[in-house]
């Protein structure tokens, strides 16, 4: 289940990994973003940054759109999903479902 | 000479400094960068500019304060665009990890300073040692 969309380029960090995972029980991560999804190098530094017992994903627009819209997670657990910020005059569902 | 470039949250970079160079004075080629209000480009692109090469610079050790966080993140990032200079990046910065820094610096070439301040970041955490309360 999705619990928070967040789209902060500072993807996982410690707002969300203390506060926000501590507010609504977070149990995994889900970056959207599709350059980092295409680089193992940098997708290993985002995923370090995931808390001990959670889990992380970086995924590409395209599945993040199959996740929201199918609902069916990777893993069974819940997942929260971020993006970098947008681009001047897009909108956050442009960059949800079209464009990072 | 080998630079530090310290990378932290909030005021921890400037607090560090002065607080080490209350203990032992004035640390030369000493950078302090905050993420405080600024975007990762931003952050990043501080770091790329404060480890670039200078005359006589022989390595860059980027301290940064939390592994995992976005400070960590700028500084591997900074280190895969290169700077000209040889740069190592350490987690878990704090005053015993600078202070080792200032007294060690000359002394050692840039991959054994970079691996001692690791060490002695770590030997900095000590106990827990308990009251004689006690504890469980």
């Amino acid at each position: 289940m999705i619990l928070l969309v967040r789209v902060d380029e500072r993807l996982i960090h410690g707002q969300v990994t203390v506060a926000w995972r501590g507010a609504l029980d977070l149990d995994a991560f889900a970056v959207v973003d599709d350059e980092l999804a295409g680089s193992d190098w940098e997708k290993d530094l985002v995923l370090a940054s995931a808390p001990e017992g959670t889990a992380a994903e970086v995924v590409t627009v395209t599945d993040a759109v199959r996740l929201g819209t199918i609902g069916k997670p990777i893993p069974a657990v819940e997942w929260s999903l971020f993006s970098r910020l947008p681009a001047p005059g897009q909108s956050v569902l442009r960059v949800w479902t079209l464009n990072r | 000479m080998i630079r530090a470039v310290l990378v932290c949250h909030g005021e921890l970079s400037a607090a560090l400094l002065t607080s080490a160079e209350e203990i032992v004075g004035h640390i030369p080629d000493v950078f302090c960068i905050s993420n405080r209000g600024k975007s990762p480009e931003i952050v990043r692109q501080e770091i790329i500019r404060a480890a670039s090469e200078s005359a006589g610079l022989s390595g860059v050790l980027v301290m940064a304060d939390l592994f995992g966080s976005s400070c960590w993140r700028c500084a591997m990032e900074a280190t895969r665009v290169g700077t000209g200079v040889p740069m190592a990046v350490v987690t878990g910065v704090n005053l015993g990890m600078l202070l080792s820094f200032s007294q060690k610096r000359d002394n050692m070439d840039f991959p054994t300073l970079a691996s001692t301040m690791a060490e002695d970041g770590r030997r900095g955490i000590n106990g827990p040692v308990f009251s004689s309360e006690g504890g469980t």
